[in-house]
Order: structure tokens, then C-alpha cells, then sequence
């Protein structure tokens, strides 16, 4: 009984994958503009819009249609997309789990009234969602993170609901009762551990998720503001410019493809292998 | 007198009307004694002690002409004052180990909880410590500390539960069947260990069992309950006779390997099923299934001391 390691499995290819891409991710949007010194909002109007990869001095990736650095971009897009992903996760999680373990714990009436409600904003696609609040608050980035949360709520919410429901009605949590334990300790103690697991899967998805709406949003006009770099933005920007300089759009897609691909793909391997009733071991 | 419960009924809420499910349970327990509550399936054991936890499901009604534990009354209590009962006073060991344990934490986080439940301002070294004594005490290496529930056997999880309940030097245990599921040795090393722990801390324990022969051999004394009823009670010594009531007879005969059976004779039965509970019933509630019923068990039965043991009575007119 040293060291529990037998118990840790062995990562799946897919897994490694998507962790790879997650890892490359942070350190563009983290360590790129500092290590290299980016400047992503100069414009210059010698280098409006030069093709491809510039040789010698020039800027890696070429520049856009204002002339600024598109790698510079890409990288502060890489930013803005982690630290969306961050909020939106965050805020939606934590209000979830806290909907969810009132509703799962208490039952009755607070129980239907949060799954009302939540099936209520279930029903409104996301986007369109996201373009309800972003009209009454406001178009901008703030705006569409909020939309983001909204839309990423429900799935926390039920997740945490029905885990907190189930393990309510098993004989451990009786036992801690017969321990004296409050039902706070128990929530946060013994029903929020087993919880855990679902949780951890759904918010990287989520994270995936939410990167994917905010840049949605951004290409609306309804996300980041103009001179901001996120890579939805990006991609509206540069929809004038599909022709002739293909590359300032394909890049940014491409970056937001990998990106939430790279989550999904962690997601699905992390929900297979920390759900406990798939079978302890693969 | 640590536990002193007199005349207690207890109703549930079945589809939706409020039905006695105990009556008239009166039951005192002095420090340091093992009293065996014994009786079938919906006979009532297991609800009356979850009403000493007071963990009985909601709507339900307790009513006693006194109902005390270590001097509180435990029919007026708020549910922080059930809070300070729980664990301080009365702890509880449930029938299935492995699934009374937190399959996601492991052996010493549960058992630091109920550490820091009762003593607060320890350190965290003295809270470790604390959780290794407790595991000595059930002789289970402190290795183990940091084990998950699925990586312990039956009879140890069973003991690492026994620890959790000493965690808050308990005057009561309850332990409802504890050793359902274990097989037979493991049985006896549980049933042992509550024994020892009773010598040595000094705690009453209340041994609810279905298996009559376990109370016999573990229990002082002995409480045979019937379809909500306690119909004879008394210590266990008076088994050695084979009862007084019918039921505690047919009980007693039910058992395998009783002296002066040969092997291999068919098994006594009662016949019949246990009356659902509730139910208006006017006489002896054993009677439809007793074979010497007559005409005097048309009349509700009262628990009537008896004269050959000190502190026993039987419901019976017989």
C-alpha cells in the first residue's frame, strides 16, 4: 500500500493527443508574447496584407489587412481563448455544482424550480442565447463570456443534480449522519467528492464549448471588439480578404479547430476513464 | 442507565396515512451492557434504533412516556441537539460495510471527519494520530490509513466502520446486523472485537440481529421483537430453557445444530409470514401463527414481568 499507482491507468493515445494540444495552447497564449515580444495591435502601412511567410526580418506569419503581425495574433488569440475558457468553466462550475447539489440534496420544491428553469434555458440554442443577452447587455467580449456561461450552466447543473441524487440515497451518507455530521459537511465532505469525477469531464468539454460560442459571438459582431485579438474576430475580420489572402482566415480557424478538438478529445477520454461504473480497469 | 425508553411508539408514514409500526417499546440499557434485539424482518428492531439516532424518515412520529438518552430527552430535540447526540452519544454500525463507507475517500479522511466532528483545535498530526489509535483499536494496521473502501474485505471495512463510530466515544453502539454478508469467521472476529470494545471502553452496545443464536452467545441480555411489538425480554440466560413465548421458541427451534438434534433433521419453521405492519389488530398479534392459540389470545396481550428472571417480562397469555 505505498504508492497507490497500480490504480493510475495507462493514457490512450487519443488522450495524449488532446493533452498535447491543450499543453500547446497554454504555452502559445502564455508564453509566446512574452518570450518573443509580440506586438498584435501596431498597424503599419507598409505591411498591409504580404502574403505568406515573409522572409528574412518580416513577421512570421505574414501580416493583415492593417498590417499587423498575424503570428502576434494568433498568439494573444491563444490568450484570450485560454483565459475565456478559464471564466466561462470557473463561473459556470462553480454555480452549477452549487444549483446542482441544492437541487440534487434538498429535493422538493427548490429541486423542480432549478430543473425548471434550467430545462427552460436548455431549450434556446445556444447562439441564440448568447444573442438575447449580448442585445440586452450589450455586444462585446464581456458580453458574449457571459452568454457563454449561461449556455454552459445547465450542463453542470444536471450533471451535479443527478450524481448529488444518487449518492443521497446511499448508506454512507446515513452514516455520517449517525456520526453527527451537519449537511453541509456531508455535501462538501462526502457527496461533493463523488462528484467529482463527472465534473471534471464536463468542464473540459466545456472549455472546448465555450472557446467555440465566444468565437461564434466574435464572428457575429456580438464578441470581442475590433482591435482586441480573438480568433473569432479574426476570422470576420479577414472575410473581405478570402481570395485574395485565404491564409488570415484559414489560420485562425484552423487554431480554433485544434483547439477544441484537443478538448473534446481530453474530455471524452477523461469521462471514459474516471467514470466509475465503466468498469474499474480497462 | 444510559438508554431508557418507556412505552415508545413509533409511526410512519405509509401511502401517505401515519401507521404504528412500533408499539408500546419500553428498553433500558445500563454503560458497559450488550443488550440483542431480536426478531424477523419488519418486526420493528431496526426503526427503533434508527429513533434513537433520530434518523427516522420524515413525516414520522415519535411518542414515549419517556424516551432518554445519557439524560436528554430526545423527544424534544432540535436538529443541532440531535447533532451533539449523534456520534457523541450514540454511533451507529450498519449491516453493509462496503457501502457505509465513501467508496472516494479514503479510510483516513473519514475517519479524521468524525475525528474533527467531536474534538475540535486538533492539529492535523494529532487528528493522524487519533485515526491510528482508532485503527489499532479494531486491530487493523495503520497502513491501511490510506486505503479506499473497495481495496478492504468485508470484515475489515467492517471494522474500519467500528472504528469510525468509537471516533467520538460513543456511551451507545448500535450496530444493526453487523455482520450480514460476512462470512462465518469474519462473523465471529466482528462480534468479538464489539465484545472486547465493550470490556475495555466501558460502552453499552445494542446488538440488533435477525440470528437469534448470535444474541445468545454475545448479548447479557435479550429483547424478542414481533410485528412492532416486544413480546419477551429478559436476560439471555432464560434462552437456555427455550423461551417462554411461542415465537421465541419457534426461533429458537429454527436454528441449526441445537443440542439434542441429530444432523440432518429437517429445520424447524414457523409457519405463516409476518402481519404487515399497522393494521387494527384486537389480540395477540403472534396468535394466526401460533400453534397453541386459543380462545384468551383474542385479547391484546400486556408484557408482564416474570417471577424465574430478574428484569425480564413476556407478552403471553399462555
Amino acid at each position: 500500500m505505498a504508492k497507490p499507482s497500480p490504480d493510475v491507468p495507462a493514457m490512450s493515445a487519443s488522450q495524449k493527443v488532446g493533452l498535447t494540444v491543450v499543453l500547446l495552447l497554454v504555452l502559445l497564449g502564455g508564453l509566446a508574447p512574452v518570450a518573443f515580444d509580440l506586438d498584435p495591435y501596431t498597424i503599419s502601412s507598409q505591411l498591409r496584407a504580404e502574403p505568406g511567410v515573409s522572409k528574412g526580418s518580416g513577421p512570421l506569419l505574414g501580416t493583415d489587412d492593417l498590417g499587423r503581425d498575424v503570428f502576434s495574433r494568433l498568439a494573444y488569440g491563444a490568450r484570450s481563448s485560454v483565459s475565456i475558457g478559464v471564466f466561462v468553466v470557473t463561473v459556470s462550475g462553480a454555480l452549477g455544482i452549487f444549483l446542482g447539489l441544492m437541487a440534487g440534496v434538498n429535493g422538493g420544491w427548490i429541486d423542480t424550480v432549478v430543473m425548471q428553469v434550467i430545462d427552460v434555458v436548455m431549450t434556446v440554442p445556444s447562439i441564440l442565447l448568447a444573442i438575447v443577452v449580448a442585445s440586452l447587455l450589450g455586444s462585446g467580449l464581456a458580453t458574449a463570456m457571459a452568454a457563454a456561461t449561461t449556455v454552459a450552466l445547465p450542463g453542470f447543473v444536471r450533471i451535479v443534480r443527478s450524481v448529488a441524487a444518487l449518492e443521497m440515497k446511499k448508506q454512507y451518507i446515513q452514516a455520517a449522519r449517525t456520526g453527527g455530521s451537519s449537511t453541509f459537511q456531508i455535501l462538501w465532505d462526502e457527496v461533493l467528492p463523488n462528484c467529482w469525477a463527472p465534473i471534471i469531464a464536463q468542464a473540459t468539454l466545456g472549455f472546448g464549448d465555450a472557446i467555440l460560442n465566444v468565437a461564434a459571438l466574435g464572428f457575429l459582431g456580438l464578441g470581442a471588439k475590433p482591435p482586441i485579438a480573438e480568433w473569432g474576430a479574426m476570422l470576420a475580420d479577414a472575410r473581405p480578404f478570402i481570395e485574395s489572402n485565404p491564409h488570415l482566415m484559414v489560420l485562425p480557424g484552423v487554431c480554433l479547430m485544434t483547439t477544441v478538438f484537443g478538448f473534446s478529445l481530453l474530455g471524452d477520454t477523461l469521462q471514459q476513464q474516471l467514470n466509475p461504473k465503466g468498469g474499474s480497469r480497462r | 442507565m444510559i438508554l431508557k425508553i418507556r412505552n415508545l411508539t413509533i409511526q410512519l408514514p405509509i401511502h401517505r396515512v401515519l401507521t404504528p409500526v412500533v408499539r408500546d417499546f419500553t428498553l433500558e440499557v445500563a454503560r458497559g451492557e450488550i443488550v440483542g434485539i431480536a426478531g424477523e424482518s419488519g418486526s420493528g428492531k431496526s426503526i427503533s434504533s434508527l429513533a434513537i439516532l433520530g434518523l427516522l424518515p420524515a413525516g414520522s412520529t415519535v411518542t414515549a412516556d419517556h424516551f432518554e438518552l445519557c439524560g436528554h430527552d430526545l423527544t424534544a430535540l432540535s436538529a443541532r441537539g440531535w447533532r451533539n447526540i449523534r456520534g457523541r452519544k450514540v454511533a451507529m454500525v450498519f449491516q453493509n460495510p462496503m457501502s457505509a463507507l465513501d467508496p472516494c475517500l479514503t479510510v483516513e479522511s473519514q475517519l479524521s471527519e468524525l475525528v474533527r466532528n467531536v474534538e475540535e483545535g486538533l492539529g492535523r498530526k494529532q487528528v493522524r494520530q487519533r485515526a491510528v489509535d482508532l485503527l489499532e483499536q479494531v486491530g487493523i494496521s495503520p497502513q491501511r490509513l490510506g486505503a479506499y473502501p473497495h481495496e478492504l474485505s468485508g470484515g475489515m471495512a467492517q471494522r474500519v466502520f467500528i472504528a469510525m463510530a468509537l471516533a467520538c466515544r460513543p456511551a451507545l453502539l448500535i450496530a444493526d446486523e453487523p455482520t450480514t454478508g460476512l462470512d462465518v469467521t469474519i462473523q465471529s472476529q466482528v462480534l468479538d472485537l464489539l465484545v472486547r470494545l465493550r470490556d475495555t471502553i466501558d460502552m453499552a452496545v445494542l446488538l440488533v440481529s435477525h440470528d437469534i443464536g448470535i444474541i445468545e452467545e454475545y448479548a447479557d441480555r435479550i429483547v424478542v421483537m414481533y410485528s412492532g411489538e416486544i413480546v419477551e425480554t429478559g436476560p439471555v440466560t432464560m434462552l437456555a430453557g427455550g423461551g417462554q413465548h411461542p415465537y421465541t421458541q419457534g426461533l429458537l427451534r429454527s436454528l441449526p445444530a441445537r443440542q439434542g438434534v441429530s444432523p440432518k433433521t429437517p429445520l424447524a419453521a414457523i409457519p405463516g409470514v409476518v402481519l404487515p405492519v399497522g393494521g387494527d389488530i384486537q389480540g395477540c398479534r403472534f396468535a394466526p401463527r401460533c400453534q397453541s392459540a386459543d380462545e384468551r389470545c383474542r385479547r391484546r396481550p400486556e408484557l408482564v414481568p416474570l417471577a424465574a428472571y430478574p428484569g425480564s417480562a413476556l407478552r403471553c397469555h399462555l
